[in-house]
């Protein structure tokens, strides 16, 4: 063995003594190899192929923006539309539209990777808590998610940019405010706590309206189901019920434009130890909507979301509600066509001047202080904002405008969200978590709750009000 | 065969340039994250590039044992149930498989192809796929389960059926694959054992009892440690089918969700990090403990 590698060594030596030919080429072929090799690193580690670093110029040639958004069927074709306006008003400039979904975390996985590679210009993300955020200092919570970014200084403060005045300014301060800036563009937002839609020619041909009142709801939800049908269609477990009641409930009395003051007065009540989740309130939130989940569809708890839009909408003789958000109307368009449908806030209360629906302040775009082409994202977002783009995105994802000049949707489905849009208000979002607190101290897990789990409403705001307080206290 | 690249001199290198790459990158892509992990678990850290780590020492292990020790025993639980109960199914029925599959020809090569082909699908498109099989409005398992028993299930969206549903897909998921590793310790098998078994006037039950379990020993360790460590750590599939609600949080999904967060990007890295810690204790632990007892029972055999 021994003698076989001198040998081998021997021979490779005469080799090269020998032919001085083979000795230069496998030199170069070395030289070539380790110089592909150091070329590859190095362009791995230049990452983003030449892409300019801080701080572009508006006019933004030979750059290319960065957007992030989570996946939503009606919103990828407006944005779309406005980024290729943008490309031709901007020569050299391509507009980059990343979408992932949010389940899974797919699309806030995605957002710390880019933020991470310090690659993206705008980004959307859901408003951190309407009025509440960030949690004062003597909380001491540790800030998370987008709070944590603002605290960082990592968010763009917007409120001086020249397109915040098309914007509703106290709702873009309710859902981005913070330090005394505004960190985000509010660009959607939806009437849907509680909204349903519902099936109109279904409805008349039971002789009804959408009722005013929660008593009024409940029996002609035990009229429907009297008559063979099931009265409301759901998809999995939602918020809308839960957040709606509990709004409707603690705003009873107030203004809408109150909602703000509400939310913060309830935080810090129930951070002070004030208020917990065993109140009264909440239990009959959290009861009324048990009561109205007994009239889902059988095993609704297991059904698929997304396949849930086209089954309610294709069945014509069923499943008159069907609870939901606006932003699904052009996949109930599409999957029935023929379908009539509108679109209503299911009363909480017994009070029809209560029943105020609730909105959700939704997406937002958010620019880091860091994005590589910063000033071209402004831009941007000024060219989204100009009335015929946003328009055009407002329409499309049935959100209600957020700019006072840009009129909301006015199809026949949102007849309803129209008239009582002045009465809406942000919805109420609880209380200051903690991070690392027991689930049930931000609310209840409507998984666990009857109907579809075994624990009873009040038993489970008990089980709130105690992981709450452990929370508080840890 | 003379090596085309470099010279006599340069060319002692070789060999330690392709451990280098390799090693490289096994310390950025596998020994750094672990460390960091570890690290990551001391801290308050909201796992956002550029915001505070909030250093804290052992909160986030106090924190567990303390306040959170329901959600985490009922998650390590639930684990132990997913792993074990997958890992003795899975087993028994590769193994079954095999025995009846092992045989050459195309029409067994075939059914093996069939069994193996779930093991190369993407496991979100299979979740996907049963997500819609077990709808309980539209799923075609509805109607056989309403036809058989004239009521109808949530599925995915109950505490009684969910995590058996879980656990048959991921069964369904990797039971070729450990087919394909029995078949080949089978073939390992010499014939003239059974022959002389046989001659011994051995039946089908003594032949399997007294040569074919104790010689496919080494083939049934690779199967029951890989199945229960591949399990230990299963979090994706049971993310797509019910995102660890009703009864399927296994301490993977529980890591998962708590680490990379939802909405708004909230998410607890560090608190996440401290659950892949206990995630990995725990893999040593069975892991270990699998490997002490089958290695034993091999010898033993």
């Amino acid at each position: 063995m021994i003698n076989n590698s001198a040998n081998s060594r021997r021979n490779d030596a005469g080799d090269t003594s020998a032919t001085g030919g083979s000795f230069d080429r496998r030199r170069l072929l070395g030289w070539a190899g380790a110089s592909a090799l150091a070329a590859g690193s190095l362009s791995a580690c230049s990452g983003g192929g030449g892409k300019s670093k801080g701080r572009g110029n508006g006019t933004g040639s030979g750059k290319t923006l960065q957007i992030a958004m989570w996946t939503q069927s009606t919103a990828n074709d407006p944005v779309a539309r406005i980024n290729s306006k943008f490309e031709a008003k901007h020569p050299g400039v391509k507009v980059n539209l990343n979408i992932k979904p949010n389940t899974q975390n797919a699309y806030s996985t995605m957002l710390k990777t880019m933020s991470q590679a310090k690659s993206i210009d705008i980004m959307a993300e859901f408003s951190p808590g309407v009025g509440i955020a960030p949690p004062p200092s003597y909380t001491h919570i540790k800030p998370s998610g987008v709070n944590a970014l603002i605290q960082s200084g990592q968010l763009t403060d917007l409120s001086k940019q020249p397109f915040m005045k098309r914007y509703d300014r106290k709702q873009q301060e309710l859902a981005w405010g913070a330090n005394g800036g505004i960190y985000g563009l509010m660009i959607a937002e939806f009437g849907c706590f509680p909204g349903a839609f519902y099936k109109i020619n279904l409805l008349d041909k039971n002789g009804m309206t959408p009722p005013s009142t929660y008593s009024e709801l409940i029996d002609q939800l035990n009229k429907l189901k009297g008559n063979g049908l099931t009265p409301i269609f759901c998809a999995q477990y939602n918020s809308f019920l839960w957040t709606g009641f509990q709004s409707q409930l603690m705003m009873m009395g107030h203004p809408s434009t109150d909602s703000g003051e509400v939310s913060r007065q309830l935080a810090t009540k129930f951070w002070k130890g004030q208020m917990n989740w065993d109140d009264p309130t909440f239990v009959k939130a959290a009861t009324r909507m048990s009561e109205v989940e007994a009239f889902f569809q059988p095993g609704s708890a297991g059904a698929d979301p997304l396949s849930s839009i086209g089954t309610w909408a294709v069945r014509e003789d069923d499943w008159p509600y069907f609870i939901d958000g606006t932003w699904d109307i052009e996949v109930i368009q599409k999957a029935n066509p023929n379908l009539k449908v509108g679109y209503v806030g299911l009363p909480g209360t017994d009070d029809p001047s209560a029943n105020r629906m609730a909105q959700s302040l939704n997406q937002g775009w958010v620019v880091p202080t860091w994005a590589p082409n910063h000033d071209l994202a402004l831009e941007w977002l000024d060219f989204f904002s100009q009335p015929e783009n946003y328009i055009d995105y407002a329409t499309s994802i049935a959100s209600l405008s957020c700019q006072p000049e840009v009129k909301s949707s006015t199809a026949s489905w949102a007849k309803w969200t129209n008239e009582h849009v002045k009465d809406m208000f942000p919805s109420i979002p609880g209380p200051w978590v903690p991070p690392g607190s027991p689930p049930l101290a931000a609310g209840p897990d409507y998984t666990k709750m009857a109907p579809i789990g075994k624990l009873s409403p009040s038993d489970m705001m008990k089980q709130c009000a105690a992981d709450y307080t452990k929370a508080r206290s840890a | 065969m003379l090596c085309p690249f470099g010279t006599s001199r340069s060319r002692r290198y070789i060999p330690w340039l392709s451990i280098a790459i390799p090693a490289l990158g096994w310390l950025v892509f596998g020994l750094y994250p672990s460390i960091a992990t570890v690290f990551y678990s001391f801290t308050e850290y909201s796992g956002l590039p550029g915001t505070a780590l909030n250093i804290c020492g052992l909160c986030n292990y106090h924190r567990a044992f303390t306040i959170l020790l329901p959600q985490l025993g009922a998650s390590v639980l639930i684990s132990v149930i997913f792993t074990g109960g997958v890992t003795i199914i899975q087993t028994a029925v590769a193994l079954g498989l095999a025995l009846l599959l092992r045989r050459r020809g195309w029409q067994f090569g075939l059914f093996r192809a069939l069994i193996f082909l779930p093991a190369v699908l993407s496991v979100v498109v299979i979740a996907s796929t049963f997500k819609l099989i077990f709808d309980p409005v539209t799923g075609p398992a509805q109607q056989i389960v309403h036809s058989l028993t004239g009521s109808g299930s949530a599925f995915l969206g109950s505490y009684t059926t969910a995590l058996p549903i879980v656990m048959g897909i991921t069964i369904w998921l990797g039971t070729g694959y450990a087919m394909v590793i029995f078949i080949a310790g089978l073939r390992r098998v010499p014939d003239e054992c059974y022959e002389a078994a046989r001659l011994d006037g051995a039946g089908r039950w003594r032949l399997f009892r007294y040569i074919t379990w104790p010689l496919i020993a080494p083939a049934t360790t690779v199967v029951v440690f890989l199945c229960a460590m591949a399990q230990l750590g299963e979090y994706a599939l049971i993310l797509v089918l019910t995102g660890g609600n009703f009864n399927t949080n296994t301490i993977g999904v529980y890591m998962f969700n708590t680490a990379f967060g939802g909405t708004n990007s909230v998410g607890e890295l560090g608190y996440g990090s401290m659950l892949a810690v206990i995630q990995f204790l725990l893999t040593l632990i069975i892991g270990g403990g699998l490997l002490y007892v089958l290695r034993r029972r091999e010898v033993a055999l």
